[in-house]
């Protein structure tokens, strides 16, 4: 599936904030691409910049602080970084579709479902009247809304998080998108309710071959459903690879720290492996890698130079100066 | 092991009345969040209760921390109810009981250095002297792996894994029996996450400290319980040590659940049991069995008859009328 056509590429990607108490690096020189039919997994703990990344790639870094100061966001080789406004308008939801953690900030509390979902259909089709609502109702009935006929008048406030989450999926179906960014989908969801939304998620992906970017800071979820992950750690991907050698053949000390803090079914330990420290401040990083105090294999060069991408196999890279040892 | 008892809960029952306030506002309805719940904590022992968003676990939590008063049944303190305790026996009754919430941002007083906060408690029930409550921060604060000058700082100086650390230190000043931990990881990021577990169950053995674990996350249950209740709208559904859920879970509730828990390892091929719907709104609840909307093994009885929690095997209790017949 690697020869696959690449969609989405990006290059060095820096945003930056500057705020009044300093200069904030979320994201620090990202570089990754994204496949046609893929699943790419981002990884990373509150603060790493997995969801600055997605907005950059959308186009909605939040004004004025944030800036994308250098890089290149290229989608079948146009540049997004180089679009105006206007034209990034007509690029979202027609190819780039996102859905966020919290379905209710996404979504107007004075506009019935139909009105909102509608909305959405209409920037791909040209519907109008009775046509329309039942193109709409035919999508709610698709993502498993019951009785979407008097749903469809609904507001927002009146669906449980579940529905209004399976309403985006909705949208997104509706729109039809090339990308699907999803960013925490599940996160403030019920357990139950988590299997059903990746269930239909993963249902659109077979169906329309569209490529997601799962955003998420459960590896659990991406163990299950990501073809690809990216680590990120303090504004940098630390390490990038497959799936299945993310989880078996590892090579940064902070994924591993990562995958033995998880407490494993069916293994009674005592002890859960943590990584000691407190997340990094992003306002006073080191100068030199930014996991090195609660890394166990830092060296001295670890302090004040940060490693370089280094490729270990097909499509695995890690920056770390230690991964032959680890 | 000697099992000895440290509070009982009988038959409780916890309703709200939900908008009687005004003349035309029609009839008050009664939301029923704990309906008929009996279980027993054993000193020294972690008793973990996990359900859905709703189901009424934190209000039991807060009851018997008589933030509430119940509507109905009792709770047994050392063999005497916890309503009829006079005041003495309240303030000692308090002391022996402390909890941990979920937002320890939300849980810290802003304005207040975090020595001071640890100091409170001990100040409002007379505790030591005033160095010794100072020695006392000093200790608790090493006990929960915090530096002693970090007593003069305020709250927004931490990361939420430190204040979760504060929050414990103070839950611990007074030397208490039984620890109500309200989702206390749930907030953190999971290498932090992994600390604070390890740290609860030091903790718990040098003290000889009864928790009571409340959740959504099974994993984390998992870990740390040795007696799981599992709740669903208000009742408890199987109950069982710790390894009989996990390994021989017997309510359809539990099973989905526990097929729904992401194993972080792509090798390993899940099948979850994907549940239909929500859950049903415990304001207007249909009689008979409340998981009869969701459930993949409903039969006609289950739409009548209201299953009892009852024994299956030895210390496994399970309220279906699938498995314990009529």
């Amino acid at each position: 599936m690697s020869e696959k056509e690449i969609i989405l590429e990006v290059r060095n990607l820096k945003t930056h904030f500057f705020t009044n108490m300093g200069l904030i690096k979320a994201v620090d020189g990202s570089s990754f691409s994204l496949r046609k039919g893929q699943t790419l997994g981002i990884v990373g703990e509150s603060g790493s910049g997995k969801s600055i990344t997605s907005l950059s790639i959308l186009g909605l870094v939040p004004k004025p602080a944030g800036k994308i100061v250098e890089g290149e966001i290229l989608y079948c080789g146009e540049d997004l970084v180089k679009k105006s406004q206007q034209e990034m308008r007509e690029f979202r939801g027609k190819k780039i579709f996102m859905i966020s953690q919290d379905p209710m900030t996404s979504l107007n509390p004075v506009f019935n479902i139909g009105n909102q979902l509608g909305e959405a259909v209409r920037r791909r089709q040209n519907l109008n009247g009775r046509n329309l609502k039942e193109k709409c109702i035919e999508i709610l009935k698709q993502v498993q809304i019951r009785s979407a006929e008097t749903r469809i008048n609904a507001f927002p406030h009146e669906l449980s998080g579940g529905m209004k989450q399976r309403l985006m999926i909705s949208m997104a179906l509706a729109c039809r998108p090339e990308i699907l960014i999803a960013d925490e989908p599940t996160t403030a969801l019920d357990v139950t309710i988590q299997a059903q939304i990746l269930q239909l998620m993963m249902e659109i992906r077979e169906k329309y071959k569209t490529s997601i970017i799962l955003i998420t800071h459960d590896l659990g979820v991406i163990a299950r459903f990501c073809d690809y992950v990216l680590v990120m750690y303090a504004g940098k991907i630390v390490e990038k690879a497959d799936i299945k050698t993310l989880f078996k053949r590892n090579r940064h000390p902070y994924t591993k720290g990562l995958l033995n803090s998880l407490p494993h079914l069916g293994e009674k330990q005592h002890r859960l492996m943590s990584i000691k420290g407190q997340p990094p401040d992003l306002l006073n990083l080191p100068a030199g890698c930014p996991f090195e105090p609660r890394c166990d294999y830092a060296v001295e060069k670890c302090s004040f130079e940060y490693p370089s991408d280094e490729s270990v196999g097909k499509g695995h890279q890690v920056s770390c100066w230690r991964w032959r040892e680890i | 092991m000697k099992e000895e008892s440290i509070l009982t809960v009988k038959n409780l029952k916890k309703h709200f009345n939900i908008g009687k306030a005004g003349f035309f506002s029609g009839k008050a309805k009664t939301l029923k969040a704990v309906n008929d719940v009996s279980f027993s904590l054993i000193r020294g022992q972690t008793f973990g209760l996990v359900g859905e968003s709703g189901c009424g676990k934190s209000t039991i939590g807060r009851t018997i921390l008589k933030l509430h008063k119940p509507t109905n049944g009792e709770i047994l303190y050392q063999g005497k109810n916890i309503e009829n305790f006079e005041s003495k026996e309240t303030m000692s009754y308090r002391r022996n009981v402390q909890a941990v919430f979920q937002d320890p941002y939300g849980s810290l007083n802003p304005r207040m250095r975090i020595g001071e906060f640890i100091e409170e408690p001990m100040l409002v029930h007379g505790f030591l002297n005033s160095r010794g409550r100072k020695e006392r921060v000093n200790e608790l604060l090493d006990i929960v792996g915090l530096s002693t000058d970090h007593a003069r700082r305020f709250p927004h100086e931490f990361s939420g894994g430190q204040r979760q650390r504060i929050c414990i230190a103070r839950a611990l000043s007074l030397n208490p029996k039984l620890v109500i931990l309200d989702e206390p990881v749930s907030a953190l990021d999971v290498s932090i996450r992994a600390q604070i577990l390890n740290l609860l169950m030091d903790l718990q053995e040098e003290f000889d400290l009864t928790y009571l674990f409340i959740s959504h996350d099974l994993s984390v249950v998992e870990h740390i319980s040795d007696y799981v209740a599992v709740m669903y709208l208000s009742k408890i559904v199987e109950m069982a040590p710790c390894d009989m859920i996990f390994n021989n879970p017997l309510h359809p509730y539990t099973r989905a659940l526990l097929s729904a828990i992401l194993v972080p390892d792509p090798e390993l091929s899940q099948q979850a049991i994907i549940l239909e719907g929500d859950i049903s709104d415990p304001l207007n609840l249909e009689q008979g069995c409340s998981f009869q909307n969701r459930c993949f093994d409903v039969c006609d009885e289950c739409l009548g008859k209201e299953p009892q929690l009852l024994e299956v095997e030895p210390n496994h209790l399970v309220a279906c009328l699938k498995i314990t017949g009529n």
